[in-house]
């Protein structure tokens, strides 16, 4: 009887404890990360966490396993505990061939990276109501690391009940920090010869992840923290790295001559460098800090055939000087994150080349794959910090992300279900396809989409700007279906229905971070033969909320349609109270009555 | 290119460096550079150079060699010698390391030499002490599989690169000790399976197998053909292999694995299947794979407790395996492969892979009383008749009191409500007996058995808003496809995957009203999706008319009808193709219209074979418009004569999909 009543009482307690976390599939009762930076130098990590599992799909697919990485040449790993208690209070220790050393994929087929590794615990004895307990170290040897150093995002996809971030330094070293979106400020104290600053937060929520949440969970609680006195500090060990001054071969420099050939055109040698960088050579995801922020130099990569993103932007800024461009590599720090009074290298996010033609703006290139827009567009809300071994002081700059234009105007004519006419175009910023047009000014045929082009002329081009006049001439214009006639409008291949931010919920939790602010119109006159009417109601709608503006306009005059369709949100980072006004905006401007007009004959 | 440059060498060694004391050396150097000359590699890199037909070819494979001699143990060595030349960057790109995996377990392999032949005639010997030996990289079966790999760096269009392997041993087998490690675990036995086709040219392929002529060895080549030979040497049979000209296997959408259709060869010194189910049974029993203890046996009893009938026990504990035994492979260690975990381990662990899952099983059901024994399966492709190893797959049989084989597969089945997935229907099995068996093959499960229905009450106003009510509810692989929907993704997010759903028919739908039950309780019932909809300014209306697109030819919950995305722009079919089940759909819809509105067409159409057919109607009945379409396909894996029938009733779906509903006013 005794024995049932403890049951009873411990099920009501394990039940009214998860009730609230209904909706998650796992709790973390407990996370502890504890930073260390030793006396001698050494640096560790100690990590633990206790997680009940509370549904199928969180043994079955999202914590079964626990992955570790790291660099056993100057990092050692020890497991000090490993074990599940059971639904029923079993205590399963993690068995001998539960832990396995794998090589992490980012480091697979990249004979450089080769001795990273991957510590894979797998989780046995796992069940609905079964917790997780693992608890293991990581040392990293003097020297391996510059600086104690990291940006550490502290909710996750499941609700946390209680998360103690410490960070421990000798007494006379400073540790520069700070808390982001939550007010939560360390307990410091003095331990010994350390400082020890702890951070406690109790009760985050889940994170769930949305489509244009913004970038690198900027919104989300967070503590960044670094023992380099400033940025400056931490910039200038970085760009010792002997590749930023290694000159390259002979071979190399017969390779950017065969590539870059072009004798005047900065732009298109720049871009032929590039394609030859993408399509040549391998690239390792492996991120500066799985490697204690080392990297290879130029000459190592070319003869590698393959580099990471920071080791190709190397380079290929390298690659770049000897054909005569001005170009260095770049690394991008989101701006919600940055902060120059801390040293933190983990923040380093992307690695690109600015060039920097003589009779040209400057622009942005990708390493990783060929652009068709200058990459600055992408850029928004970013520091852009230039990795210059010259320069002292580290250059950071911030882009004028300009106009995000998308303008289409166009006389049009059907006739026997033919559409022809011509349309202007202007393309802007984000929209600008300025590479590829430049490039190739056929590639600019792509970018009107739902009719056929005839030809396309580049009435006036420019990296800021791209004015085209397109020739149109579709006789598939029309769509048959029921004996009614179908018509997509044309408009922009790249506009904000590229996006495909289709899934316009009900409710939204994070704040959206489109690519860009967007301002795009269309402004079609159509004549319509005689006999062929328009079924498709005519239409007046001006919208105009906290995110933007829309203007949908169908009106017809005799056989002459008058299409006006715009968009205009101009900042592209809008809070979770702005959704429902963005919801608003989108979903006239994806309904596709105004997109497809029906015809009857 | 290549004897230029060698010539160029060998002129500067003889007019200028002519000493009597170097006369022996330069004679060894013109010896060598006449023996570099004479490399036929040199002349096959050349002709291949020349050539314009592997113009769009990566790469081109010279030839690939293989040579194996097996020893009375079934032990087998191993060596493979390509030549592979550069045809473009990404040729370059991709065969800048050159890895090979194995399993240390079971195999040994030494990357021997590797040879650049530079596009400028000049020739580099790789160091082979430069070859790395790591850990695989692994998701989901971790195993201790490695890799050895060496890096042959930057390639030019025009380079080539021969690569010397030496391998020994097997896939998996029971460790002893020394070279008894590599012998495979039907000792004596050896058998291969050696594919004749590629994905990029290959100018010649050999396989040479040399066999102590005692053993029993038969063989077989599969869609194509070959040339052959066999002679006795040295008390070995040596059989030989070889195929010119292999052009890149082109690809067919949704095409049957390219293994039942492109060239292979299959050879086994196993006489029969019985001799491999015999023996796979026996490595198992002889294990002592499925013994249970007090722990399993309590909890079996606890499963079971509520079965009223033998199927009942099977069931709750085919679902038991299925759903609380993760899939996560971690090593047994020695025995690894063709072994199953014991039941001890896997009970402790609560994962495995489906050998282990099926382990499980086997070791629950006998300790409910029944008879039940291991298979092997190939998931995927077809195995042939030659007893060769063709299996990715392990599942479970249990013998019913009617003394019928039950096949039952755990692996296959969470959160699904089968005991057998029939996206394994039309598989060939084999089943570990002690009396021993036979290839068999699942039968085909009828398409009622994963029916799919959307059944919509709706309402079109004269101002063109749609309201709806609808229910969605399915079947066996219907039901898991639909049920995904929340057993696939994060709870936190369900609601959300019913909501992109709605959102598919307009982007101004909006949700009244929604149930969807409790999903994991798969065992209740079928799944039951009940929604309220409502989108107003929806119809297009004029007039004279309304027109719009009815709920069920939106698409919605497309998700249940994978057969929508089937490629079918060819009018024929080459190979064989398939879809992931057979399936019934069943779409009713029954609309209110406004008063005074009459549907300006009526559909009655039907067509079908035995195997795919079509059937939808759409009628009124005064205020009420009546719309059923039903779609029967069934198999999973087709003919390619069933692909014209198959293809309309697709065509013809996705046809009335894009289909309006005009209502004409009186």
């Amino acid at each position: 009887m005794k024995k049932i009543f403890i049951i009873i009482i411990s099920l009501f307690v394990t039940l009214s404890g998860f009730s609230q976390y209904e909706n998650a599939d796992a709790v973390y009762n407990k996370i502890i990360k504890e930073y260390t930076l030793h006396e001698n130098g050494s640096i560790s990590l100690h990590y633990t966490k206790d997680q009940t599992l509370l549904s199928y799909r969180a043994f079955n697919s999202l914590y079964g396993e626990t992955f570790i990485v790291y660099n056993p040449d100057f990092q050692n790993l020890k497991i000090n505990e490993a074990y599940t208690i059971m639904a029923d209070g079993k205590h399963v220790k993690t068995p001998e061939n539960a832990f396995n050393e794998v090589l992490p994929s980012m480091a697979s087929h990249a004979p450089a990276y080769n001795h990273l590794r991957e510590m894979v615990v797998t989780h046995t004895g796992l069940e609905r109501q079964a917790s997780i307990h693992l608890d293991y170290t990581i040392t990293s040897k003097k020297g391996y690391l510059p600086f104690l150093m990291d940006d550490v995002l502290i909710p996750t996809e499941s609700p946390i009940k209680d998360y103690v971030l410490i960070v421990k330094v000798p007494v006379d070293i400073r540790l520069n920090y700070k808390t982001l979106n939550i007010r939560t400020s360390p307990e410091i104290t003095p331990l010994d010869n350390y400082v020890s600053y702890m951070w406690h937060f109790r009760e985050l929520d889940a994170v769930n992840p949305e489509a244009f949440m913004p970038d690198n969970n900027a919104h989300l609680p967070r503590v960044i923290f670094s023992t380099a006195k400033n940025m400056k500090q931490a910039y200038q060990w970085f760009v010792k790295n002997k590749a930023f001054d290694t000159e390259i071969t002979e071979d190399m420099g017969k390779k950017v001559f065969q590539t870059a050939t072009s004798r005047a055109d900065e732009v298109a040698n720049a871009v032929n460098l590039q394609k030859m960088v993408v399509s040549d050579l391998n690239n390792y995801r492996v991120l500066p800090q799985d490697f204690g922020f080392k990297f290879r130099n130029p000459v190592q990569v070319w003869k590698s055939n393959g580099g990471s993103e920071l080791e190709k932007a190397v380079l290929l800024s390298a690659m770049m000087k000897k054909s005569g461009l001005i170009a260095k590599p770049v690394a991008i720090i989101n701006n919600r994150l940055y902060d120059e009074k801390i040293g933190c290298l983990t923040l380093l996010d992307k690695f690109m080349v600015q060039v920097v033609p003589k009779n040209n703006e400057h622009f942005y290139l990708s390493v990783n794959h060929t652009d068709a827009v200058n990459q600055k567009y992408y850029l928004k809300d970013k520091k852009i910090l230039i990795l210059d071994p010259a320069s002292e002081i580290p250059e950071i700059i911030t882009e004028n992300q300009g106009e995000n234009i998308i303008a289409v105007s166009g006389e049009l004519l059907i006739e026997d279900l033919s559409l022809s006419g011509e349309m202007n175009t202007l393309f802007s910023g984000h929209f600008n396809p300025y590479i590829n047009i430049h490039d190739d000014n056929k590639k600019a045929e792509r970018y009107i989409r739902g009719t056929d082009v005839k030809s396309v002329s580049v009435v006036k081009g420019n990296e800021l700007r791209n004015e085209l006049k397109y020739e149109i001439e579709d006789d598939k214009a029309f769509t048959e279906k029921a004996g009614y006639y179908y018509l997509n409008i044309p408009k922009a291949s790249n506009g904000i229905d590229s996006w495909r931010f289709t899934n316009l919920f009900e409710d939204r939790q994070n704040p959206i971070d489109l690519p860009s602010s967007v301002d795009e119109s269309y402004d079609f006159t159509i004549d319509l033969p005689e006999g062929l009417n328009m079924l498709s109601a005519l239409a007046e709608i001006n919208i105009e909320n906290k995110a933007g503006l829309l203007k949908l306009s169908i009106t017809q005059s005799g056989q002459k349609l008058h299409i006006q369709k715009s968009i205009k949100i101009d900042n592209g980072y809008m809070a979770v109270t702005v959704y429902n006004d963005f919801k608003e905006l989108m979903q006239n401007w994806q309904n596709p009555k105004y997109s497809e007009l029906i015809f009857k004959k | 290119m290549a004897l230029k440059l060698h010539s160029f060498t060998i002129h500067n060694l003889i007019f200028k460096h002519i000493t009597m004391k170097k006369w022996i050396s330069v004679l060894f150097l013109i010896l060598g550079a006449i023996y570099v000359s004479a490399d036929p590699n040199i002349d096959l890199l050349k002709a291949v150079s020349e050539s314009n037909k592997y113009a769009d070819a990566d790469q081109v494979i010279l030839f690939d060699n293989t040579t194996v001699d097996v020893q009375e143990s079934g032990l087998s060595f191993v060596n493979i010698h390509k030549l592979i030349r550069i045809q473009s960057s990404r040729g370059a790109k991709n065969n800048s390391v050159i890895t090979f995996g194995y399993d240390p377990l079971s195999a040994y392999v030494e990357i021997q030499k590797v040879k650049i032949y530079r596009k400028d005639g000049s020739i580099e010997e790789l160091d082979v002490n430069t070859v790395m030996d790591y850990p695989a990289p692994a998701r989901a079966i971790y195993w201790g599989a490695r890799e050895k790999m060496i890096e042959v760096g930057r390639l030019e269009i025009g380079d080539a690169i021969e690569v010397f392997l030496f391998r020994k041993g097997f896939t998996y087998a029971l460790l002893k000790d020394d070279d008894d490690r590599y012998i495979p675990p039907m000792r004596g036995h050896y058998y291969d399976i050696v594919e004749f086709w590629s994905n990029v040219p290959v100018l010649k392929k050999s396989y040479q197998v040399s066999i102590p002529a005692d053993k029993t060895f038969q063989y077989k080549f599969y869609n194509g053909e070959v040339k052959s030979s066999a002679e006795l040497r040295d008390g070995k049979m040596i059989y030989t292999f070889c195929k010119k000209d292999i052009v890149p296997f082109v690809s067919e959408p949704g095409m049957v694995s390219p293994s039942d259709v492109a060239p292979k060869l299959l050879m086994s010194t196993s006489p029969d299947w019985y001799a491999k189910s015999l023996w796979f049974y026996g490595v198992n029993e002889d294990y002592g794979a499925f013994e249970s203890t007090p722990e399993i046996d309590a909890k079996v009893a606890k499963i079971v407790k509520d079965a009223k009938t033998e199927m009942d026990t099977i069931s709750l504990l085919t679902h038991w395996v299925a759903d609380e035994m993760r899939y996560s492979g971690i090593s047994m260690g020695p025995g690894e492969g063709f072994t199953l975990h014991k039941g001890e381990m896997n009970f402790a662990d609560r994962c495995g892979v489906c050998k282990d899952k099926a382990g499980m099983l086997i070791t629950m059901l006998r300790s409910a009383g029944f008879e039940s024994y291991a298979a092997m399966t190939m998931a995927g492709s077809r195995i042939d008749y030659i007893p060769a190893d063709q299996f990715n797959h392990s599942v479970t049989i249990v013998k019913l009191r009617s003394g019928e084989y039950k096949i039952l597969d755990p692996t296959w089945v969470p959160f699904l409500r089968e005991l057998w997935s029939s996206a394994e229907q039309q598989q060939n099995y084999l089943m570990g007996l002690p009396e021993g068996a036979d290839l068999s093959i699942t039968p085909i499960s009828p398409p009622e058995n994963h029916y799919f229905r959307v059944t919509v009450n709706s309402k079109i106003s004269k101002n063109g808003t749609l309201t709806a009510s609808y229910e969605v509810t399915a079947e066996g692989q219907s039901d898991g496809s639909v049920r995904g929907l929340f057993t696939r993704s994060m709870k936190s997010n369900w609601k959300n995957q019913i909501e992109r759903e709605v959102l598919k028919i307009s982007p101004l739908a909006k949700i009244t009203s929604m149930d969807f039950g409790e999903p994991y309780k798969y065992l209740d019932g079928p799944i039951l999706i009940k929604l309220k909809i409502e989108i107003p300014d929806y119809a297009i209306v004029t007039e004279d008319e309304i027109i719009y697109t009815p709920i069920i030819h939106t698409g919605i919950m497309n998700r249940g009808m994978a057969h929508l995305y089937t490629n079918t722009v060819s009018e024929e079919k080459k190979y064989n193709f398939r879809d992931r089940c057979s399936r019934l759909v069943e779409l009713k819809e029954t609309i209110t219209i406004p008063a005074k509105y009459n549907l300006t067409n009526t559909i009655e159409e039907s067509f079908g074979d035995a195997i795919s057919s079509f059937e939808a109607t759409l009628t009124q009945k005064g205020k009420k418009i009546s719309f059923y379409e039903k779609i029967s396909l069934g198999k999973r894996i087709y003919e390619v004569e069933d692909w014209p029938m198959y293809r309309k009733v697709v065509m013809k779906q996705n046809e009335l999909i894009n289909q309006p509903l005009v209502l004409s006013a009186n």
